[in-house]
């Protein structure tokens, strides 16, 4: 009776170890929304310094580094990123939790893909959009502000989601530094009698219903911010 | 003289698409130029609110040099009308007419609104003032993108090939707005094919050919003696045409 060891097993290990694993399906959530809105967010400054016409010397020195952060975080694993910031701030003499470490790393992990999404979605915008607002006289940030970011963001919001998506599965390197996110919590459940294929058949559907989930949810946003604006070419 | 443009030229880089060009504009004027493609119509016209920085030459406006001006107050003095209409995708047509006001003007919303209302109602879009811009045809875009200028209060007007982008039974009812916003006196440059329209709307016309001013003259001396031999050429074949 294999499956009904099987079966058997997981239903042990969840009854045992329910509020572990509900707490690392808190913590991956946690890691990927936190991950996402700070990525979010500090992308939109960097994907301006990167797109910013007519740039100064300032700006050009912040779009040489903009670049070199783009670069090395999507050209490294995030296993990787993440053992040098948990350490190497221990090294420095801050002494921080794995979480907090987890929540920089993702953030700095997801920044560097959402400014590339970004800067995508404000190519797309026709220049005649750009043109028309400098026109009437806005200043470059204020165009940026008022006309480019509105239709950017709503033309990448398809991959910022999945950017989210992404997350709620890759935040599962983070067990390294010893966060304890789903998959660390079901390994360790596992570990107690040696169930590893139970133990991951478990995490693989926690992910499964949070991805599924999550996309739903995006998908439903989607649609209420409404269909991608591009131009439409014969506009008559 | 509101706009004077003097040894105007500009180079792309790979080759000079204005080579000197001295024009200008009094108030009140409107002044229609043509010409054939990749002449440097268009080019003149963006060199006036600087989306394109002038490789050397002078523009004054107003009698003052548009180089010690800031540019954004200058292009909130100048309207601009696209060929492709570039109405803001992401804001309703009223929206499209207020954001300059409040963003640049730093008018008041209620203010604003009024103005938008009034212009819109200038170009016949009055009711559509909460419409999606998605939803108009490419001449009530047009117009719309008209009533967006017109609410800044510009001094002047540039059109940039207004109704290139149209159909043509949509052609009629953007050109019957310009020469209603001619009405009201202001000012306006407009480069344009429509022959017949320059005819009417203008009181001057400047025929430019490669890179420069070839004809410059009041409308119906233009049409109907016009001094120079590509000139006469060109004028033939739109009548023949």
């Amino acid at each position: 009776m294999l499956y009904a060891s099987f079966f058997g097993w997981i239903a042990r290990i969840v009854g045992e170890y329910s509020l572990q694993i509900l707490k690392g399906i808190g913590i991956t959530l946690l890691l990927s929304l936190v991950g996402t809105v700070v990525g979010f967010i500090i992308a939109c400054i960097f994907s301006y310094i990167k797109t910013k016409k007519d740039a100064g010397v300032i700006c050009r020195i912040l779009r040489v580094f903009v670049n070199a952060y783009v670069t090395v975080i999507r050209g490294t694993p995030m296993m990787v990123q993440a053992l040098i910031f948990y350490y190497s701030f221990k090294l420095m003499g801050i002494n921080w939790d794995p979480l907090a470490s987890g929540l920089f790393t993702v953030s700095i992990n997801t920044t560097a893909y959402l400014t590339e999404v970004l800067r995508g979605g404000i190519e797309s915008v026709d220049n005649g959009q750009y043109e028309a607002a400098r026109s009437v006289g806005m200043g470059s940030f204020q165009t940026m502000l008022f006309v480019i970011y509105p239709q950017a963001i709503k033309n990448s919001m398809a991959a910022i989601g999945n950017e989210f998506i992404v997350n709620i599965k890759d935040t599962s390197v983070l067990n390294v530094i010893g966060v304890i996110e789903v998959y660390n919590a079901c390994l360790m459940a596992g570990n107690k009698y040696f169930k590893v294929v139970e133990a991951m058949s478990i995490a693989a559907i926690i992910y499964l219903v949070l991805t599924l989930t999550s996309s739903y949810i995006l998908k439903a946003i989607e649609r209420r911010v409404g269909s991608p604006v591009k131009e439409i070419t014969s506009s008559n | 003289m509101i706009l004077s443009i003097k040894n105007l030229k500009k180079d792309f880089g790979y080759g000079e698409v204005l080579r000197d060009v001295n024009f200008e504009v009094e108030k009140g004027e409107c002044v229609c130029v043509i010409g054939s493609s990749g002449s440097g119509k268009s080019t003149m016209l963006r060199c006036i609110n600087l989306l394109e920085t002038p490789t050397s030459g002078d523009i004054y406006f107003n009698d003052v040099d548009i180089k010690t001006i800031n540019v954004n107050t200058l292009r909130s003095r100048i309207g601009m009308v696209f060929q492709s209409f570039n109405l803001f995708n992401n804001m309703n047509v009223i929206k499209n007419c207020t954001v300059g006001q409040i963003k640049v003007l730093k008018r008041n919303k209620e203010d604003a609104e009024i103005e938008a209302l009034k212009e819109l109602e200038r170009v016949g879009m009055k009711d559509f003032a909460y419409k999606d811009i998605k939803t108009l045809s490419g001449g009530q875009k047009q117009r719309v993108a008209i009533a967006r200028a017109l609410s800044m209060n510009p001094e002047i007007m540039l059109f940039d090939e207004p109704t290139s982008a149209l159909d043509p039974e949509m052609v009629g009812e953007v050109l019957n707005v310009i020469k209603q916003v001619k009405e009201t006196g202001m000012t306006m440059v407009i480069v344009t094919h429509e022959m017949q329209f320059a005819r009417e709307v203008s009181t001057r016309v400047v025929f430019m050919n490669d890179g420069v001013i070839l004809e410059d003259l009041p409308t119906e001396e233009f049409f109907t003696n016009p001094k120079n031999e590509r000139t006469k050429e060109f004028l033939k074949r739109y009548i023949n045409g």
